[in-house]
């Protein structure tokens, strides 16, 4: 009986071993090692070592076409070993997380287990603003001079103002989203948007059924109709900045004279079949679609498969009576984060500034990176002799470009939208109907709030 | 320590691990998820709003629409029973080439459902091997958008809803099937009963435990199981038109910040719908049996 009572008592202390060790496995996330972990390994103290955990979402580290491409040849890897380098007493743990939406799922997911990463690369705008909880305010991190050196800070700071807390680093610019076309497909159809570009709807239009007269398909997009890239300035210029704020706020409506006018017209360009929207990247490579809508990410690829018939335009003004004209959608549409679980906030910011330093941004935009510099005073030309590439870092810097409003909208408005387009875009969902839901899926998250 | 006490106790200490166990995995999930379902909880903060949660999931409509998707998954329950049932007889009678066939209706079952969405996805692109097939055999002009369209995302997800399912169905059949008497089919043969008849009069009346468990297993999976499908396949997609409770019940949770609370009360909502369908389910096959 005693070894009985032996047995249920080691049973039952196993038991609690087992249940502690479950209980605080919160470290797996970051390898292994949990930030308080690492915090107890580093500290801030001179000499002793830091471990800062980076999640990835938006370096490459593969690519596509060379597998056998090692992960210390790509520029990730090379500006970390000379981080360490200089800061001996410094290791960087890079760990590769799926991007966009997924990365905000998980760093969510990791703040509320309270073992996120130290740094890592989100959306930014409402996106990163919806995600402050779990993300460590940096204004204290920052000097005068890091602020002054870099442009799109409005993006990472509380309602976009011009000062107040600031939760992220801007990373670089995505450029102005314009329209990519294939030259030599224009041409055959009589078409020189150079010298004639199109400057409202109906000349659009005109263009686009010129364009299938010569048996090509004129747009490719995206399966939810490219609402981010093309439909979302349009909304944009017709009701100003200002306007996409009121609609936030609720002091304006999506369901409104003006954007019933845009829906309507956008979704004639689907009824008079002149958009694909199958893999409309690659059927534009493939010289199947005339045009796409892209900015500076597209253009490296764009011009890999098109050589010089790769051209670009701004999308054209939806009508005379828009409110912001000759603009598009850009801007600092990611930034670095650190996180509040980090041990190490003061070592994770000064890796950020280095991997936003001008050094840096010059070197990664060289390496090919899909980002453009936001750096004030420095100019792309110096580094590029691509004629796109250059006008991109142009039209970045004009007041036309309107800041990403998906990222002014709520992350879950967003997400809505481009599920609804999709719906919209088949003619399953009436246009007026689709505003009508935008309001009222806006209206509950305002009532939410 | 008299004999019985001990032996009680020895009992209830031996018991101790695995409720602890289940207390920290299953129950206290479930009490927080209570709790929270009364709050507007970020994962960081939160704060106490009483019903609120519950009065927008059964005011904004958005119940009704998700009540609609998991109500067809459910409905197509039958043709996937129906379908497990004649492939396990057809196995059972030991037709030509079945030890083949029965490997490879199991295969499905093998893989995960993200890696049978994925797969369909590809096959259900518009340039996937399903739209070239149909123009090969000119049924159609090869390309449908299976996968923006309700109905044929529907069909899709049910596809592969099937294609998962049989082999598990079949499996579960086929020892049914074993499990019944030969002797009761030998003296039915000599009674002089046909092949038909020893399905309708033994076999199926025989099957009706197993078909209850496959229906409720089943009719459960579609409530809280299709997480893994859908997300591969549609992301809910068109719209919100594929989407089942469970899937919005991760949109809210980690795609819609703030949200958690609502989320944990639509996980309420979906845990009492289950409970009910299942004894309902329960109710309905107790009086079948009878």
């Amino acid at each position: 009986m005693n070894r009985k009572h032996k047995g249920t008592s080691l049973l039952l202390a196993a038991s609690l071993v087992l249940l502690s060790a479950c209980g605080s496995g919160g470290g797996s996330a970051n390898g292994g090692v949990s930030p308080s972990a690492s915090s107890a390994a580093g500290g801030e103290a001179p000499g002793k070592k830091v471990k800062l955990v980076f999640w990835n979402t938006s370096y490459p580290t593969i690519d596509e076409n060379d597998k056998t491409k090692k992960k210390e040849d790509f520029y990730i890897y090379k500006a970390i070993a000379r981080y360490e380098a200089a800061h001996p007493n410094v290791t960087i743990d890079i760990q590769d997380i799926p991007d966009g939406a997924n990365a905000m799922t998980k760093f969510q997911t990791a703040g509320i287990a309270n073992n996120g990463p130290d740094v890592t690369n989100l959306w930014s705008g409402n996106y990163t603003m919806d995600l402050k909880s779990f993300i460590q305010p940096l204004n204290s991190y920052l000097q005068p001079s890091d602020i002054e050196a870099m442009t799109g800070w409005n993006a990472v700071t509380e309602n976009f103002a011009d000062t107040g807390t600031i939760y992220g680093i801007p990373d670089g610019s995505d450029g102005t989203i314009g329209i990519l076309y294939n030259k030599k497909l224009f041409a055959a159809a009589g078409v020189d948007p150079e010298q004639n570009p199109p400057s409202n709807y109906a000349e659009f239009a005109d263009m686009l059924k010129k364009l299938k007269a010569s048996g090509v398909t004129p747009i490719g997009t995206g399966e939810d109709g490219d609402f981010v890239y093309f439909l979302d300035y349009w909304f944009a210029q017709m009701v100003g900045t200002s306007g996409i704020n009121d609609i936030v706020n609720g002091k304006l409506n999506f369901h409104g004279e003006k954007l019933l006018e845009v829906m309507k017209s956008y979704l004639q360009l689907y009824k008079d079949g002149y958009v694909k929207t199958d893999q409309h990247e690659t059927q534009f490579y493939n010289g199947k679609v005339a045009l796409i809508f892209g900015g500076f990410n597209l253009i490296n690829d764009a011009h890999a498969a098109l050589g010089d018939d790769l051209g670009m335009i701004k999308i054209p003004n939806f009508s005379d009576a828009a409110l912001v004209k000759d603009g598009g959608i850009g801007g600092t549409g990611a930034d670095f984060v650190v996180s509040k679980s980090s041990g190490h906030p003061e070592e994770a910011v000064k890796f950020i500034l280095f991997l936003v330093s001008k050094e840096e941004q010059i070197a990664r935009f060289k390496d090919g990176y899909g980002k453009l510099l936001n750096l004030k005073n420095v100019d792309a030309a110096q580094f590029t002799q691509n004629p796109l590439v250059i006008r991109q870092q142009q039209w970045a810097s004009e007041p036309s470009t309107i800041f990403w409003p998906d990222n002014i909208y709520p992350s879950e408005l967003s997400d809505y939208i481009g599920s609804l387009n999709s719906l919209v875009i088949k003619s399953q969902l009436d246009a007026g109907d689709f505003l009508t839901k935008l309001d009222q899926k806006r209206d509950e998250i305002l009532a939410q709030k | 320590m008299h004999y019985r006490t001990r032996e009680s106790l020895t009992g209830y200490l031996s018991l101790l691990p695995a409720f602890l166990a289940l207390a920290a995995i299953v129950f206290y999930p479930m009490v927080n998820t209570f709790i929270h379902s009364f709050t507007k909880w970020n994962g960081a903060d939160a704060e106490w709003i009483g019903l609120r949660n519950y009065t927008f999931i059964f005011t904004n409509g958005e119940l009704w629409t998700l009540l609609r998707n998991n109500a067809i998954f459910l409905l197509s329950i039958p043709g996937i029973l129906l379908l497990s049932l004649i492939v396990s007889v057809l196995l059972f009678e030991e037709v030509r080439g079945w030890r083949f066939f029965r490997s490879l209706y199991y295969i499905p079952t093998i893989l995960s459902a993200v890696v049978v969405g994925m797969l369909m996805k590809m096959m259900f692109a518009q340039s996937g091997v399903v739209n070239q097939f149909l123009r090969g055999i000119g049924l159609s002009d090869g390309n449908t958008e299976w996968l923006s369209r309700a109905p044929t995302a529907f069909l899709v997800l049910i596809f592969c809803f099937y294609w998962q399912t049989l082999g598990q169905g079949v499996l579960i059949f086929l020892s049914g099937l074993s499990s019944i008497s030969h002797e009761i089919y030998e003296s039915a043969g000599i009674d002089g009963a046909g092949w038909w008849q020893r399905l309708i009069r033994i076999t199926m009346p025989s099957l009706v435990p197993t078909i209850v468990y496959f229906t409720v297993t089943n009719a459960i999976y579609c409530f809280i199981g299709l997480f893994s499908l859908v997300y591969s396949v549609t992301q809910g997609g068109p719209g919100r038109e594929t989407t089942p409770i469970d899937y919005m019940i991760y949109i809210k949770a980690f795609q819609s910040p703030g949200q958690l609370g609502y989320s944990s009360a639509l996980s309420i909502v979906l845990f009492v719908i289950v409970l009910l369908v299942s004894w309902a389910q329960i109710r309905l096959s107790n009086r079948f049996e009878e």
